[in-house]
């Protein structure tokens, strides 16, 4: 009985081996704990990748992109797409994959913004000038997401602090207004404009002072506050010594980057792709065709015609982005181009005038595209020289993203693309929002 | 949590200590034969009562044990009534069995040990190899299809080597993990899939590995009385796997090879390239355009290409095994090898495995015993892109119109129209995986006295899957990145520990105890890495050395333990009353902290009122025993880490290092637990040829895990919470009869039939979480899991030709609003009838299983039908019944309708089956004949395999999902692989 009695021990002290603290196991080996992932600059200078590499996103490069064309009328819907097809009858439902991707992935960078700001002070051995740069940077590109919002959606939630824990309160924001989420967008930019006066133009591959003011000369032409526009845009073609690209084609060459391209989101060894090409070159899959009215707006002998619009076997297509093989087209977040058209209309919508700078900036467009001028006889009053700026702008900026939120912020929307209800100018919230986010003021918009 | 070890230890003091040790081993030896012809049976188990020590007797019929002079032994053998004899002094025992099919007499495996069906508490069920062998599939969970009431095996898909998917008792979880845990030879293994190159539905099968021949007996817990003692990992019931082992005699040598084929069960009737025609120029019509196709075009076809006949082969399928068993009074071997390839239906599939087993099991002496297992198997898995992608094989196969030919004049592929060519990327690509298994382990069974036992066993479960992907230009979507490579590894090793006390004692031939003790850790490690590159220099270099673009590149890992403590304690009083508590508190990585240790019980007692004096004079029953049981279960398959707040890496901007915010923390992160009552009975008549076992169950799910998706304002798509219950309730009865039983003639049949409710009590802040998957399901509060969520089809509107949609809202407008439930992927009830039959050397089986009033979402329909793509795709030839003009009543609306291509309840079919899954003729040749070439066993059958389905479903196959696995992508066929027909032919040979 004695000797059993050894033997119980024994084979407690097996069972013993088990111990507890090999729970306390590492959390996956690709990440780290927030709290130690922004201390230093090199930690700092990763979150900010980061944030740049939110704006890699598919729904921002491409959807948000091909969105404003397709729903307008330089593209069309042409392949698997359901949800495109939605848009291109601009009749969504709140479900539609686009709606509620675009939604989500600009809120994903703002949130990364607002996680750099929060820990930006705490970072230790930063320069003054750092610390300016990194805000300006970061509430620029958060100013660029919510602009896109509220081209799209109207008024949305703002945040300015990142979530941190799943609370209802931080979790829950209402919608704000239009115009508060405009003073927001503005006040983040003109913030940022101060912090970076003076250091410059950069690579063009990330936030710097020009693209600062191109994107508050953008906003300012959408709230058609005109003087600011002008100025604005003035002031980028004016100050960086900046040039509009001789070579039309040159401007969309991933493998030369063009002086003409203010910001641009890059696609370089990154873990990143820009599939964009495949959807929109007949060649790839197509999902979405060039209209015909398009291709037959560019007149023979403007030279962004081919580089614009291609044609294929009767299919028209956008030909604006061509890297299949490496789907790693660029996404041109501002260029000079829309500096001079954002010039030209701001100043012909202050006043027309035979001897307008206006007619200065539209022809230096013109111009390149190896177009004859547009003179004080050609377009003899006001009316007629808007007409020819937005056309312009329509041709130089076609599949840029532009072409819906110019119909809608001119209120030319429904006529040119035959909607009859005024509430499908704005886009649904995604219905995935209104079923998490229970705070009374975040309402879906009219007639969704 | 020193508590509860204080505790737990008290506990085991008082099971070891508290009884009164009094045991003197003597050896027992004897024969046991049949009582009909006297003849000696060879393989029956002999076990000592209550203790689970015994021996199998040898081809003599002879056995020998050791056994206490007290003890009672059990002899028992399949097809035999089991007898009990007591000991009482004797060293000599020579025993006759009774023929009886009754299956009350078989030992059942459950956790940690075995039980006599007889004494079981809680609801398990068993299949032995036999049952096991006729299902041709690489899966073992295969062959339970229709087989085990309360178990709901789906195929998902036929691509050769998918998983499966198995609910045991409906879905007790939603995200937490839906499959249950697999237990092989007492080691938890690795059973998920783990591929990193989606296949949709496709996934690889974990399981595959398991060479289904070498395995003896599935055991299925399914209540918490019974699975409680794998506690934490239970709640979506245990799989306990038992391989084969060696028996003392000659060397027995058998062969086992079949050879068949494949084919497609039904094809669609798609448009040919005349009809195709002229519905592009009916929709042209409809636009205002003009006509595309001439008369003269339409009526004179040069290309018709028949799609689905280019990518559907008649695909051959083999076996051939052959195994090894025997050894003497020490050590006892199996050995088995085996080749199994299927080819699959659609060109670019096939699925090959190598295996290998070695069991063995040796004695060093009365004490002390060994036992090792060692399964290697080997295997490559080629697939084709599946359901979500534009370069499917199917899928293209399905949409791409009549009109584009495969090949030019010059024998090379044509890329045209929107589909890629389905027969260049079926043909051309590589989609290899291969997957590398070792499963091995060692036990030590000690046998401390007569009545105590202590085991310790030491299990490796090694998984490496190589998976490796080239897009050669030869295809349209390598064509245009000059060759497309993926690269993937993922690794995962899983060690396991487990030791057991074991005590056993029969007291003066009325008190049954065992009871047991344990503990066991395991400790399981992920790695992988996943590279994606582009542009190669030549077809000929398909590795991604020959890149010159790398996309992107990852690799990690992670880690996960999990530490348990258990016990359970049995006690019968003269197989009349029954009481079995199981208790097990385990502690995960994967659970925050605080909430680490959870403590799981169960409890179920039996009552065999057949024992009871007042049942003796009945001449109804042979069998009474009224079970009822009651416990909590587990789970905690979350992934890993999902408490804490986390930055991911690789994020990464410009060439340089980007990190983001991937996770907010979650510190109350807990258990999911499963509460489960179960009642059940199992009854006898007719002297055991007709038995049933009846059950019920209630089962409710408390804080489940969920991904709660968070607002996307938040910036995070959401995080792991423990948000929501919701409950399975059921009834199952399985009815096993013998119709005929005499020397020449022995029929057999059983069948079973499942009825589960499923329902979510409640969901965060109640809010549904709606649009998962192609099938718009949702989870809502109130309904089963899964259910369709979608605007409702009131049919074709005969003034307009559209489909009206119920406007539930009244406001007039058709939108997101007038969402309602239109359907559900749970079936009513689930079950299957087989039968054997036996005449002289000549055996017939047949199985077969059906479904219910289960729903399918026909997404294939909702592009074959949609008349909305304009000549982009293909459509089914039920258009021709389209609406034409006011007054046409169809079911089929008019080209370019407005919510043709809306995922609507115009797609929603239901999906009931009944499927004849196998019939197998077999033919034992005399032993007269094949003695004289020294064979002891030569059989030959003939098998037919899923010839017969009968379903109103109108798509490929009914038992297919989309999404594989998902806990909510539940019920949606989108062009997903059938499963096919099978023919085969094979031989067993013994010597």
């Amino acid at each position: 009985m004695k000797k059993n009695k050894n033997i119980y021990f024994l084979t407690l002290i097996c069972f013993w081996i088990t111990s507890c603290e090999m729970l306390d196991v590492d959390p996956p080996y690709d990440t780290i704990l927030s709290e130690n992932a922004i201390t230093d600059k090199r930690g700092l200078d990763a979150a900010v990748n980061g944030v740049y590499d939110g704006l890699q996103s598919g729904a921002i490069v491409l959807d948000y992109v091909v969105i404003a064309d397709i729903a307008a009328d330089n593209l069309r819907a042409a392949g698997s797409k359901i949800d495109y097809i939605n848009i291109d009858n601009n009749d969504s439902f709140s479900n539609n994959i686009y709606v509620e991707a675009v939604w989500n992935a600009h809120f994903d960078v703002i949130n990364r913004v607002n996680n750099v700001l929060v820990n930006l002070s705490s970072v230790s051995g930063l320069s003054d000038a750092e610390i300016n740069r990194t805000e300006a940077e970061m509430r620029t590109v958060r100013a660029l997401c919510y602009f896109n919002l509220v081209r799209m959606y109207g008024g949305v939630p703002l945040r300015d602090e990142p979530v941190a824990g799943a609370s209802n309160e931080e979790l829950f924001i209402g919608r704000a207004s239009k115009s508060e989420t405009y003073t927001f967008i503005s006040d983040d930019l003109e913030t940022a404009a101060q912090l970076m006066e003076g250091s410059g133009k950069g690579s063009g591959l990330k936030v710097d002072e020009p693209t600062i003011l191109a994107l508050l000369a953008r906003v300012k032409l959408y709230q058609e506050d005109w003087p600011a526009a002008e100025a604005y845009a003035k002031s980028v073609i004016n100050e960086f010594g900046l040039e509009l690209d001789p070579d039309y084609e040159a401007i969309f060459d991933e493998n030369s980057p063009s002086e003409e391209i203010i910001f641009q989101i890059d696609f370089v060894n990154d873990n990143d792709i820009n599939p964009i090409a495949k959807w929109l070159l007949a060649a790839g899959r197509y999902e979405a065709a060039a209209t015909e009215e398009i291709f037959e707006l560019y007149q023979t002998g403007d030279n962004r015609f081919t580089v614009s619009v291609g044609e294929s076997n009767g299919d028209y297509y956008a030909n604006k982005y061509n890297n299949l093989q490496n789907e790693n087209d660029s996404w041109i977040v501002v260029r000079l181009a829309e500096m001079y058209m954002v010039a030209a209309e701001a100043i012909n919508e202050q006043s027309y005038d035979a001897n307008s700078e206006a007619f200065d900036f539209l022809n230096a467009i013109r111009d390149r595209a190896g177009l004859a001028d547009v003179g004080p006889l050609d377009a003899t009053n006001q009316e007629i020289l808007r007409r020819a700026i937005a056309l312009e702008r329509r041709k130089e900026l076609a599949f840029e993203g532009h072409r819906w939120h110019d119909l809608v912020r001119t209120d030319r929307a429904m006529e040119v693309l035959e909607i009859t209800n005024p509430n499908k100018l704005l886009f649904p919230i995604p219905q995935s929002e209104l079923n998490t986010n229970n705070h009374p003021d975040m309402v879906q918009n009219a007639d969704y | 949590m020193r508590t509860f070890i204080k505790l737990l230890m008290a506990f085991w003091a008082i099971c070891v200590f508290a009884v009164e040790i009094n045991a003197q081993s003597i050896t027992v030896k004897g024969t046991v034969s049949s009582t009909e012809d006297n003849i000696p049976l060879p393989g029956v188990n002999v076990i000592v009562k209550g203790s689970g020590a015994g021996t199998t007797t040898d081809l003599e019929g002879k056995y020998q044990l050791n056994a206490g002079k007290d003890d009672v032994l059990l002899y028992s053998f399949i097809g035999m009534k089991t007898e009990e004899i007591p000991v009482n002094g004797r060293t000599t025992i020579d025993v006759k069995l009774k023929s009886d099919v009754s299956q009350l007499s078989e030992v059942v495996v459950v956790g940690y040990g075995s039980v006599d069906r007889k004494l079981l508490t809680g609801s398990v069920a068993q299949a032995d190899s036999k049952e096991l062998s006729n299902t041709i599939n690489p899966d073992i969970s295969s062959s339970l299809q229709g087989k085990v009431a309360g178990v709901q095996v789906n195929q998902n898909s036929g691509t050769p080597g998918a998983a499966l998917s198995i609910q045991v008792r409906g879905q007790n979880s939603i995200s937490g993990g839906t499959q249950p845990l697999y237990v092989v030879d007492g080691v938890p293994i690795t059973s998920e899939n783990l591929g990193q190159i989606s296949y949709e539905g496709q996934g690889i099968s974990a399981i595959s590995d398991l060479n289904p021949n070498d395995i003896e007996s599935i055991s299925i817990l399914k209540d918490a009385s019974a699975s409680a003692i794998y506690g934490a990992r239970g709640a979506n019931g245990v799989v306990l796997i038992t391989t084969k082992s060696g028996e003392k005699g000659a060397t027995k040598f058998s062969l086992n090879s079949y050879y068949g084929t494949q084919q497609i069960y039904k094809k669609l009737d798609l448009l040919d390239a005349g009809q195709f025609k002229q519905y592009v120029n009916d929709i042209a019509a409809d636009e205002e355009r003009p006509e595309v196709y001439s008369e003269e075009q339409i009526n004179n076809n040069p290309v018709d290409t028949d799609w689905q006949d280019a990518v559907l082969r008649i695909a051959p399928i083999q076996n051939h095994q052959l195994t090894a068993s025997g050894g003497g009074e020490k050590t006892k071997f199996y050995a088995s090898t085996s080749i199994f390839d299927q080819e699959g239906i659609i060109i670019g599939t096939d699925y090959t495995r190598y295996s290998g087993r070695l069991n063995l099991d040796h004695k060093v002496n009365n004490k002390l015993s060994i036992d090792t297992k060692l399964n290697i198997s080997f295997s490559e898995n080629n697939r084709v892109p599946g359901d979500q992608t534009i370069n499917g094989v199917l899928p293209n196969a399905i949409s791409k119109p009549p009109v584009d030919p495969i090949y030019d004049e010059n024998g090379n592929y044509v890329e045209q129209g929107f589909w890629d060519n389905p027969v260049a990327n079926g043909s051309e690509a590589d989609n290899v995986a291969e997957s590398f298994r070792t499963l091995f382990n060692i036990g030590w069974d000690y046998r401390i006295t007569d009545d105590l036992k202590f085991r310790n066993q030491v299990g490796l479960d090694y998984y490496h899957l190589m998976e490796r992907r080239y897009e050669p230009t030869t295809t349209r979507r390598g064509a245009q990145s000059g060759g497309i490579g993926v690269s993937a590894n993922t690794r995962v090793t899983k060690l396991v520990q487990n030791s057991t006390l074991e005590y056993n004692k029969y007291i003066n031939k009325a008190h049954d105890i065992t009871a047991l003790v344990g503990s066991s850790f395991e400790i399981i490690n992920d790695r992988f890495d996943f590279i994606r590159a582009n542009n190669f220099p030549t077809n000929d270099l398909r590795y991604i050395s020959g890149a010159g673009n790398i996309e992107s590149a990852t690799a990690s890992g992670s880690e996960y333990a999990i530490n348990s403590f258990f016990g359970r304690l049995m006690y019968a009083f003269k197989d009349k009353y029954i009481l079995t508590l199981n208790v097990r508190a385990d502690g995960s990585s994967n659970i925050a902290p605080d909430n680490r240790y959870q403590v799981l019980p169960g409890v179920s007692v039996g009552w065999r009122l057949i024992e009871e004096s007042f049942m003796q004079n009945q001449s109804i029953f042979n069998d009474l025993k009224l079970r009822l049981g009651y416990g909590k279960l587990g789970n905690d398959q979350i992934g890993r880490a999902r408490f804490l707040s986390l930055y991911g890496s690789g994020f990464n901007y410009n060439s340089q290092p980007g990190i983001i915010p991937v996770q907010i923390p979650n510190p109350d992160l807990s258990w999911e637990v499963t509460t489960n009552t179960n009642v059940g009975m199992d009854m006898a008549f007719l002297s055991g040829k007709l038995q049933l076992t009846a059950d019920a169950y209630y089962n409710v799910t408390t804080d489940f895990l969920q991904f709660r998706p968070l607002p996307g304002s938040s910036g995070y798509a959401g995080f792991d919470q423990n948000i929501g219950e919701l409950e399975n309730r059921g009834l199952e009865f399985a009815l096993n009869g013998t119709l005929l039983s005499n020397d020449d003639f022995q029929w057999t049949t059983n069948a079973n039939i499942s009825i589960n409710r499923n329902k979510i009590l409640s969901l965060y802040e109640g809010q549904p979480i709606i649009n998962q998957g192609r099938g718009n399901n949702a989870l809502i509060e109130g309904q089963p899991i899964g259910v369709f969520y979608m605007l409702k089809s009131l049919g074709v509107d005969p003034s307009t030709g559209e489909l009206v949609m119920e406007d539930v809202n009244r406001d007039g407008l058709t939108n997101d609003q007038d969402q309602q439930i239109v359907g559900d992927p749970n079936p009513d009830f689930t079950g299957g009838i087989s039968t054997n039959l036996n005449y002289k050397n000549i055996d017939l089986s047949i199985v077969s299983q059906f479904s219910y009033g289960n729903d399918i979402f026909n997404g294939t329909r909702q592009y074959t039908e949609n008349m909305n793509l304009g000549s982009n795709d293909n459509q089914a030839t039920r258009i021709d019944r389209r609406w034409r003009e006011p007054g046409d009543i169809t079911n089929v609306p008019k080209i370019n309708g407005r919510f043709n291509n809306e995922i609507t309840s115009h797609y929603i079919e239901d999906g009931s089956f009944f499927r004849l899954r196998n019939i197998t003729l077999g033919y034992r040749f005399p032993v007269e004949w094949i003695s004289k070439i020294k064979l002891t066993n030569v059989r030959i059958y003939a098998s037919a395999q899923n010839i017969l389905t009968l379903t109103p479903y109108s798509g490929m196959d009914p038992d297919v999902n989309y999404s594989g696995t998902s806990g909510i992508r539940k019920g949606t066929d989108f062009f997903t692989f059938p499963v096919p027909k099978m023919y085969t032919a094979g031989i067993n040979i013994s010597f």
